[in-house]
């Protein structure tokens, strides 16, 4: 009984790591485009 | 006003002129990769801060360049160049670290001479040799330093020790690092199935404030050595036993079997996890 908590408990926690890693990976793009177009338009200017 | 009349110049030559449009894309696209992997470089090696610098360094030079009539776009360059050439001079270790982990390969994916390639058994042979030596070190107080590499060590580290080219077996390791013995103050070194040279001398750590003030010469050499280098150092401390890890100039104290198998485990780029002896 305790194995499986243990291992739901471990799944559950790497579905968490991996939703958060998804979202600093997609905050990280965002970040990168926003300075690129800030950049590139006031270069432009 | 002004401000309005320069946006609305800059969208009407975007969407009248192709090839002014698709030069903004590509740039886009291009400045989009340079801060990607610089912001992210930056974050791995916890320095967020330089990151917010940047950032609100932009706004302001930025800000000015649009208020300002008589100052040009194209100065505004200086401000990721800026960026890049103070990374760079901050972070050079980290970076020569980072180019050369790109260039090692997988230790499995290495042939031998003869066109085999690593036979798994032997590696678990590797493995638990090393754990056991690292063991009977531990209980016997015998200091040690083992290197783990992937034939990435500087020719000067593997020349200022001798050359042993043998496989690996706990009895040598412990024969090596036995107290008054002619190799016993150096660091072994180990490539893949092979101990490649022992009593070798590894650069020193400059980063006095992470080293916690316990910690002697030995986990000095043995963290130093990791901030340039690819590589995971093996410790054992003479005054209390304990067998530490260090890899990019982080350690880790008080590492037992399970820990050292993960550690030679990843080393090797097996999953061992589960696979019962």
């Amino acid at each position: 009984m305790n194995k499986e908590f243990n291992r739901a408990q471990s799944e559950s926690n790497d579905n968490k790591t991996k939703s958060k890693n998804f979202w600093k990976q997609f905050g990280l793009i965002c970040l990168a485009v926003v300075l690129a177009v800030i950049t590139v338009f006031i270069i432009n200017l | 006003m002004y401000i309005a009349q320069r946006l609305s110049d800059f969208f009407e030559k975007f969407s009248n002129n192709i090839e002014f449009a698709f030069l903004v894309i590509i740039s886009i696209l291009a400045f989009s990769v340079l801060y990607y992997y610089l912001i992210k470089f930056l974050l791995d090696n916890n320095s967020g801060i330089v990151v917010a610098v940047f950032g609100f360094v932009t706004v302001i030079a930025g800000g000015i360049v649009i208020c300002n009539e008589r100052i040009g776009g194209t100065i505004f360059l200086l401000v990721p160049s800026l960026f890049v050439v103070v990374v760079v001079a901050l972070y050079s270790v980290e970076l020569k670290r980072l180019i050369w982990t790109r260039k090692n390969m997988r230790l499995l994916d290495v042939k031998h001479g003869d066109g085999s390639f690593y036979d798994e058994e032997k590696i678990q042979t590797c493995i638990t040799e090393i754990i056991k030596a690292l063991q009977d070190m531990s209980k016997n107080d015998m200091g040690a330093i083992i290197v783990l590499s992937t034939d990435n060590v500087p020719s000067q580290i593997l020349d200022s020790g001798i050359a042993l080219n043998s496989d690996i077996s706990s009895e040598l390791i412990e024969s090596v690092f036995f107290p008054k013995t002619p190799l016993h103050d150096g660091a072994m070194i180990i490539s893949g199935t092979k101990i490649v040279a022992a009593g070798c001398f590894l650069p020193l750590s400059q980063d006095m404030d992470k080293i916690p003030k316990d910690l002697g010469t030995r986990h000095r050499a043995g963290i130093g050595v990791t901030e340039t280098i690819d590589v995971v150092s093996l410790i054992v401390s003479e005054e209390t036993g304990i067998i530490s890890i260090a890899r990019a100039g982080k350690i880790t104290r008080y590492a037992d079997a399970v820990m050292l198998k993960q550690i030679l485990s990843k080393y090797y780029w097996q999953e061992l996890e589960g696979i019962k002896k």
